[in-house]
């Protein structure tokens, strides 16, 4: 399975050939024509270390051009590698255990690493896993594959699994809806381990031959300093990342359009952007099919703004009924998506064969998002058809929130709804019932939360009932919750 | 993160007395304003507010900028944007304190 990745980056160097096309990240840089010889040299270090295709390797990288040379090199290898982005925890999270090494890209930011890129040791923690132990039916996982963790549950991990071929293809059929071409400068302030930085902004970029400019720890000013140095003409953002330049009343000259996914930009937010860089195209997608859907930049059609294009050529979408009546809207209901490219199936956390439910026999992926098909096929993204959110990029379903809040001292009872769009998603407002005999104040439980919950999934306001409302069905009266949740929402982020 | 030096005014050199008042307020932006539960102690005129210190994510680096801006009425241009002018409270206060003064206010 090995030699598709070597292929690619042959690809970039020849496509990027009489072009001064380089990978940067505003500390380092390599031109094109160096990047064989960096990935050689990575090969050599993995080799001298044991790590060969056989066993699967995590590879912890950060976006700058040191974690762009490792993942190209792992890939090139044909090694299999589950990605994530550096572990920061302390202490760091279990690997699985089918990994053998665990390697980590040191950051020149966070951990004021000195680094050189000719020396990758310098920039590499390479380390066996004392839990490696790869359960029965691994074995088919560990050469060629590339597993990336889900956004998903908090609760059960699971891993999508690419074959190093699909995950190329699938980035590759990428290219000419987006228009990239070998004298495009993409600038990428998203993470390289997801989907959208890897499968729609990194490996198309560099198929093509185009400039790279990673951004490591985006932030507003962060951002602003890389666009000043780098001039991309094209970016891609999240929309909090986009609200937050948008608002600056610059216009550069250099951008030809920016890529957005996730949750659909403010209408005057859209504008904004237009404004600033030119053209937004929304993209939508997910980690199991890569990009599903993007609107055409050089379209200058109305409903750009709320919709995110039509499918990628080869791309099957079809509409069904949502599992709850309660969420239809007239023309929407839930996709189901066939992709030429998707994923080929799912992995346990711990690399074993998936236990959960089998894959549709029917090979269309439901992502369950609530959708729209416009005129021309374009799709509107509604929301998500479970109880759950994206925050700060990540899909938290709510029953898990309850469920870690009710794990809580003296709290019986947790009931979650979502608020108004903030800028790491929609807002999270929690109802809580005391357990009897107990005091308890929101503000509290809130701080308590920070032990049960990652960051991102926080509510943003928790506050005390007597008793649940429910509806007649006896379910709980969601909307009753809301409505109550609303009125003293302090208006923060991204609707301010 | 540093939480020896609670007391570090005294213990750094004086700063010009505006500039003080400027880190006095920015500090409290910090700890009464954003949703961080930052202890006012950690809060420090010396602690890197994103990586190595405070460690500010992108969102409350952002709406700390917000409320500057607001407060003290301007608004950062790009060039006056970079990494360099959130290296900590000090720094900070004085790209503050100077682009506040050079704003163009209307009727000024």
């Amino acid at each position: 399975m090995d030699g598709t990745f070597s292929e690619l980056v042959s690809a970039a160097v020849k496509a990027a050939a009489g072009r001064e096309s380089a990978l940067t990240d505003g500390r380092r840089s390599v031109p094109f024509a160096a990047l064989a010889g960096h990935v050689a040299s990575l090969d050599r270090l993995f080799a001298a270390r044991g790590i060969s295709p056989g066993a699967v390797l995590a590879l912890e990288a950060t976006s700058s051009v040191a974690g762009a040379l490792t993942l190209l090199a792992v890939l090139a290898r044909g090694l299999s590698v589950v990605l994530s982005p550096p572990d920061r925890g302390a202490p760091r999270s279990a690997l699985p255990s089918c990994c053998r090494h665990r390697v980590t890209v040191r950051s020149e930011l966070t951990d004021g690493a000195r680094i050189a890129l000719d020396d990758p040791e310098s920039f590499l923690d390479i380390s066996e896993n004392a839990a490696f132990d790869p359960p029965p039916g691994a074995e088919s996982l560990a050469s060629g594959k590339v597993l990336l963790r889900t956004s998903g549950s908090i609760g059960t991990p699971k891993l999508v699994v690419y074959s190093h071929g699909r995950l190329l293809a699938n980035a590759l059929l990428v290219v000419g809806r987006l228009r990239l071409a070998a004298d495009d400068r993409v600038l990428l302030p998203v993470p390289l381990t997801h989907m959208f930085g890897l499968g729609a902004g990194f490996l198309p970029a560099l198929a093509v031959g185009a400039s790279i400019d990673l951004v490591e720890g985006a932030n507003l000013p962060r951002y602003v300093e890389h666009e000043r140095r780098f001039e991309p003409t094209v970016a891609f953002l999240t929309p909090a990342l986009c609200f937050m330049i948008a608002r600056q009343k610059s216009a550069p000259s250099h951008y030809r359009h920016i890529v957005v996914a996730g949750d659909k930009l403010q209408p005057a937010t859209f504008e904004a952007a237009e404004r600033r860089f030119r053209r937004v195209v929304n993209l939508y997608g997910c980690t199991e099919l890569g990009v599903i859907s993007a609107a055409d930049p050089a379209a200058a059609g109305a409903g750009r703004d709320t919709t995110a294009g039509a499918p990628l050529p080869g791309v099957e979408v079809r509409i069904e009924a949502p599992r709850d009546a309660a969420d239809a809207a007239p023309g929407a209901g839930s996709i189901a998506c066939r992709h030429p490219y998707g994923f080929d199936g799912y992995a346990s956390g711990d690399g074993g064969p998936w236990t959960g439910d089998p894959p549709p026999s029917d090979g269309f992926h439901r992502p369950r998002d609530l959708v729209r098909v416009h005129a021309g096929g374009a799709l509107e993204v509604l929301g998500r058809e479970d109880h759950s959110v994206n925050r700060d990029g990540r899909l938290v379903l709510l029953a898990d929130v309850e469920r870690a809040m009710e794990s809580l001292p003296g709290v019986e009872r947790a009931v979650t709804v979502l608020g108004e769009d903030g800028l790491r998603g929609r807002r999270i407002s929690a109802f809580c019932v005391a357990r009897d005999g107990h005091a308890l104040d929101g503000d509290a439980i809130r701080a308590a939360c920070a032990a049960v919950l990652p960051a991102y999934a926080i509510p943003d306001q928790v506050r005390l009932t007597a008793s649940v409302p429910l509806l007649p069905s006896g379910k709980i009266d969601r909307r009753a919750l809301a409505a109550l949740a609303a009125p003293n929402d302090p208006a923060r982020g991204a609707s301010a | 993160m540093n939480t020896e030096s609670v007391d570090v005014t005294s213990a750094a050199p004086a700063l010009e007395p505006e500039l003080a008042a400027v880190v006095a307020r920015l500090r409290r932006l910090i700890v009464d304003e954003l949703d961080v539960r930052i202890p006012e102690a950690q809060v420090t005129d010396d602690v890197p507010l994103l990586e190595g210190g405070l460690g500010l994510d992108s969102i409350v680096l952002f709406e700390l900028i917000s409320l500057i801006e607001k407060r003290f009425d301007f608004e950062f241009s790009d060039q006056a944007l970079h990494t360099e002018a959130f290296a900590n409270l000090k720094v900070l206060a004085r790209h503050v304190h100077d682009a506040a003064r050079a704003w163009p206010r209307s009727g000024a």
